[in-house]
C-alpha cells in the first residue's frame, strides 16, 4: 500500500503532469467573524451559466455576508473530469455540483445525513451508500421517456401514445408508413440512449437489484439484457433508427426533431428546455417509456438534478453546508435552477410550456421507488465505470452492422473484464 | 593545495554555464522527468482518480493494455493514422514546396493558403470537417443533389477512418511544405545552374540535388510528423468522437477516455507511458536511421 502521504505528494506532483490544468482556487479560510470564500465548481452550460450561478447565490451572499460564494468553473471537460485533477493537485473546491457520490467518492465527501434537508431531498434514498447521505439535490432529470411529434403521431393514424414495447414497435412501423423517419438518434454519446429507454423499465421493473446483481456477477448482460438489444438491433434494420444516424452530432439530432424531421426523440428531460428557447417547432409532447407487455410499473430512469456534495478536504464545511442548503430549499433558488436546466419537481412550478407540464406530470405520477439510475448508475446501484460508454460503442457498432449476439457478447466480455 | 585550487578553476569556469542552463535544467525536470516519473509510478497502481489510498498492482495495467482488444485496435489504427499522414504529408508537401518555393507574388499567396489549415486548432478543423462530412453535410448533400447515393464518410468504420486520416494529412501538409521550401531556399542556386550546364534536366536534377541536400530535412519532417500523428486527440474528438463503435479510437482518445470517463487513471497513465516510449524509440530510430543516410548522401 501506498501512505497517503505519499499519495498526496505523488498526487500533487502529477498535477503539474498534467500541464496546470487544475489551476483552481481554493477556498480561503478566516477565523470566526472573518468573511470566509466557499468556492463551488459547478459546471458551466448553455443553460447554466458563470452569470447565472452568480445570479443564483447573489441573495444567499445578501443574506450571509461572511461567506463569500465564489463559483468556479471546470476544465474544458466538465467537473467530473476536472475534480480528480483538483484532488490530485489539493486545490479541492468546497462544494462541488454535477457529481453523485459513489463508492470510490465517498471517502472525499462529508456526510451529510445530519441534515434532513440532505435526507428528504429528491431521490436522496437512492443516492445513499450504506445509509449515509452525500449529496443533496434540487430535483428530477427524467431519462426514460420519448418525445414524439404530434402531427408524426397524427398522420400516422396514432392516438394515444403506446402503453408496452409491442405497441411502440408497431407505431414505428405506422410512422414509416407514414414516411416520417420514426427514430431521431445520432453519435457522439447518445447512440445508447434508445437502447436504455427500451430496456430499462422493464429489466429494473422485473427485477430491482439488477445493478447489484450485474456488479456482483449474480446476473450477466446477456440474460437481462438480450431483449432490448435485439429489439434495438430489429428496428436498425427495419429502418426506424436509421443506420447513418451515428454520424450525427447530439446537436444537430436535437435540431433534426426541433425542425420536424422526425418523430420520435429519446432523450432527457432536459431537452425540454430547449424546446422551449426553439423559436420554431412542431407541437411536441412527451410519455413516458413503456415495458414489456405485463409490466405494470415501468422503471423510471432519473438523476437527480444539480447534486450537491461537500469535500471532506473543505476548510469551511459549515459555511458550505449553509451554502447547499440554499440551494436546494430556498424556494426561489431551487425554481431558478430547476427552470434553466428544463428539470422538474413536484410542488415547484416556473413559467413552463404545455411540455413542460406534461413532464412535470410524469414525476408527479411516478412513486420515488419507480425511480431507477441508467448508465453507471449512483449510490449503491452501480455498474462498473465506463459502461454506458461502452454500451454506446456497442450501440453504434449495431448501427453499422454487427449482429445483436455480437455486441451482446461484447458487452458480457467488457463488463466482467471491468466488474 | 595545487589540487584544490585547481578544482576551484574548474569550477570557477564550470559556474557560469551550469548558472545559465539552471533555468532549463529545473523547467525540464518539473515539466518533464518529474511527470514522467510518477506517471510510471502511477501506471503501477489501481488510481481511480478519487481516493488517495492507491493499491500497487504491478504490471498488471501495463499486461492488460496489451491483452485489451479494444487498446489494440486503437494502436494500431494510430499507428496506420501516423505512417500514412506522416508519409503523404512529406509527399504532398515536398512537392507543393518544389512547385511554389520560387519567388513571385503568387507563390507567397499560394504558401500562405496551404499553410492556412496548419495554423487552424485542430478542434475547429475536425467540426469544419464533420460539417462536411456528416450524413447530411456538404459532401453528400451535393451527391443528393446530383442523383447520386450518399457516401458513410463517418458512419462506416472503414470510412471513417479514412476520413480522419485525410483530415489529419489536410491539417498537417502545410508544415512539411514551409519545412521544405526553408530547405529548399537554402540550396544554392549554382548547383543547379552547373546541372543545367551539364545537361542535367529537371528530374535528374530534382534526384540528383534537391533530394540528397533535403536530406536532413526529411528527417525533421517525419520525426516530428510521427510524434505529433502518435499524439492525435483532438481531431479525431471533433470529428468522430472514436466512433463509429470506437474504430477511429486512437491511443490518446483511449488514455483520456479510461482515465476520465472510466476512472481508471493507473490504467491510463500505464498507456501513457507505453506511448511514450513508443514515441521516444521511434524518434530515436528514425533520427539514427536517417544520420545514416545523410552520412551516405555527404560521403
Amino acid at each position: 500500500m501506498i501512505t497517503g502521504r505519499m499519495a498526496t505528494a505523488a498526487a500533487g506532483l502529477t498535477a503539474v503532469a498534467l500541464a496546470l490544468t487544475g489551476c483552481a482556487a481554493g477556498a480561503e479560510g478566516g477565523e470566526t467573524g472573518e468573511k470566509v470564500t466557499v468556492t463551488m465548481l459547478v459546471n458551466i452550460t448553455p443553460n447554466l451559466t458563470e452569470a447565472f450561478w452568480n445570479d443564483l447565490v447573489a441573495p444567499f451572499e445578501e443574506a450571509n455576508p461572511d461567506i463569500d460564494v465564489k463559483i468556479q468553473a471546470p476544465a474544458a471537460e466538465g467537473v467530473a473530469k476536472t475534480l480528480p485533477q483538483l484532488l490530485a493537485s489539493g486545490e479541492v473546491p468546497d462544494i462541488v455540483e454535477t457529481v453523485p457520490p459513489t463508492e470510490e467518492l465517498a471517502p472525499e465527501l462529508v456526510d451529510l445525513s445530519q441534515y434532513d434537508w440532505a435526507k428528504n431531498g429528491p431521490l436522496a434514498d437512492q443516492y445513499s451508500l450504506d445509509g449515509k447521505y452525500y449529496m443533496a439535490g434540487i430535483g428530477y432529470q427524467l431519462q426514460s421517456i420519448y418525445f414524439y411529434n404530434k402531427q408524426a403521431f397524427s398522420e400516422a393514424g396514432i392516438e394515444a401514445p403506446p402503453t408496452t414495447v409491442d405497441e411502440l414497435e408497431a407505431d414505428l412501423q405506422k410512422l414509416q408508413d407514414a414516411g416520417w423517419t420514426p427514430i431521431q438518434s445520432g453519435g457522439e454519446w447518445i447512440t445508447q440512449i434508445p437502447v436504455q429507454t427500451t430496456g430499462l423499465p422493464s429489466i429494473i421493473a422485473e427485477n430491482a437489484d439488477w445493478f447489484a446483481e450485474m456488479s456482483d456477477g449474480d446476473v450477466t448482460f446477456s440474460e437481462t439484457y438480450s431483449d432490448a438489444m435485439e429489439r434495438y438491433a430489429s428496428w436498425v434494420a427495419a429502418g426506424y433508427i436509421p443506420a447513418d444516424s451515428v454520424g450525427v452530432k447530439y446537436a444537430d439530432a436535437e435540431q433534426q426533431f426541433l425542425s420536424g424531421k422526425s418523430a420520435i426523440y429519446p432523450m432527457g428531460s432536459w431537452f425540454a428546455a430547449s424546446e422551449a428557447k426553439a423559436a420554431e417547432k412542431p407541437e411536441i409532447g412527451v410519455f413516458r417509456a413503456p415495458a414489456e407487455k405485463g409490466i405494470d410499473n415501468p422503471a423510471m430512469g432519473a438523476n437527480v438534478a444539480n447534486p450537491y456534495v461537500i469535500m471532506m478536504a473543505s476548510e469551511h464545511q459549515d459555511a458550505a453546508a449553509k451554502v447547499v442548503e440554499f440551494l436546494v430549499t430556498d424556494e426561489e433558488a431551487v425554481t431558478k435552477q430547476l427552470a434553466a436546466d428544463g428539470n422538474f419537481r413536484d410542488g415547484y412550478e416556473y413559467e413552463m410550456d404545455a411540455l413542460g407540464q406534461e413532464l412535470l406530470a410524469i414525476v408527479a405520477d411516478t412513486p420515488e421507488s419507480d425511480f431507477t439510475p441508467t448508465g453507471d448508475g449512483y449510490g449503491e446501484r452501480v455498474l462498473p465505470r465506463g459502461y454506458q460508454t461502452e454500451l454506446n460503442v456497442q450501440a453504434q457498432a449495431m448501427l453499422t452492422g454487427v449482429s445483436a449476439a455480437d455486441a451482446i457478447a461484447a458487452m458480457d466480455a467488457w463488463i466482467e473484464s471491468n466488474r | 593545495m595545487a589540487d584544490t585550487s585547481r578544482t576551484m578553476i574548474v569550477w570557477k569556469r564550470r559556474l557560469p554555464g551550469l548558472i545559465m542552463t539552471m533555468p532549463a535544467v529545473i523547467v525540464f525536470t518539473a515539466m518533464f522527468l518529474v511527470p514522467t516519473v510518477l506517471g510510471f509510478v502511477l501506471s503501477l497502481t489501481n488510481w481511480n482518480g478519487f481516493s488517495l489510498n492507491l493499491t500497487f498492482i504491478g504490471f498488471e495495467n501495463y499486461l492488460r493494455a496489451f491483452e485489451n482488444p479494444r487498446s489494440v485496435d486503437a494502436a494500431i489504427f494510430t499507428t496506420v493514422f501516423a505512417v500514412v499522414t506522416t508519409v503523404v504529408c512529406n509527399l504532398v508537401g515536398l512537392a507543393l514546396a518544389v512547385l511554389i518555393a520560387g519567388p513571385g507574388r503568387a507563390n507567397t499567396v499560394v504558401r500562405a493558403v496551404f499553410f492556412y489549415p496548419y495554423i487552424i486548432s485542430a478542434l475547429i478543423i475536425g467540426f469544419l470537417w464533420s460539417a462536411m462530412l456528416a450524413p447530411q453535410g456538404v459532401f453528400n448533400s451535393i451527391l443528393a443533389n446530383l442523383g447520386l447515393p450518399s457516401i458513410p464518410f463517418l458512419t462506416d468504420p472503414a470510412f471513417a477512418q479514412t476520413s480522419v486520416i485525410v483530415t489529419g494529412i489536410w491539417a498537417h501538409y502545410g508544415f512539411s511544405m514551409i519545412l521544405y521550401i526553408a530547405g529548399l531556399k537554402s540550396i544554392p542556386a549554382e548547383y543547379y545552374e552547373a546541372a543545367t550546364v551539364d545537361g542535367a534536366g529537371p528530374w535528374a536534377r530534382f534526384k540528383n540535388i534537391t533530394v540528397p541536400l533535403l536530406a536532413p530535412i526529411v528527417t525533421v519532417n517525419i520525426v516530428l510528423g510521427l510524434v505529433t500523428a502518435l499524439r492525435v486527440y483532438d481531431v479525431v474528438l471533433a470529428l468522430t468522437a472514436g466512433g463509429p463503435a470506437g474504430s477511429t479510437e486512437t491511443v490518446v482518445f483511449q488514455i483520456l477516455k479510461n482515465s476520465f470517463d472510466n476512472g481508471k487513471l493507473g490504467y491510463g497513465a500505464a498507456q501513457g507511458v507505453i506511448l511514450l516510449i513508443v514515441t521516444a524509440v521511434l524518434g530515436i530510430g528514425v533520427t539514427l536511421a536517417r544520420r545514416n543516410a545523410e552520412k551516405k548522401v555527404a560521403d
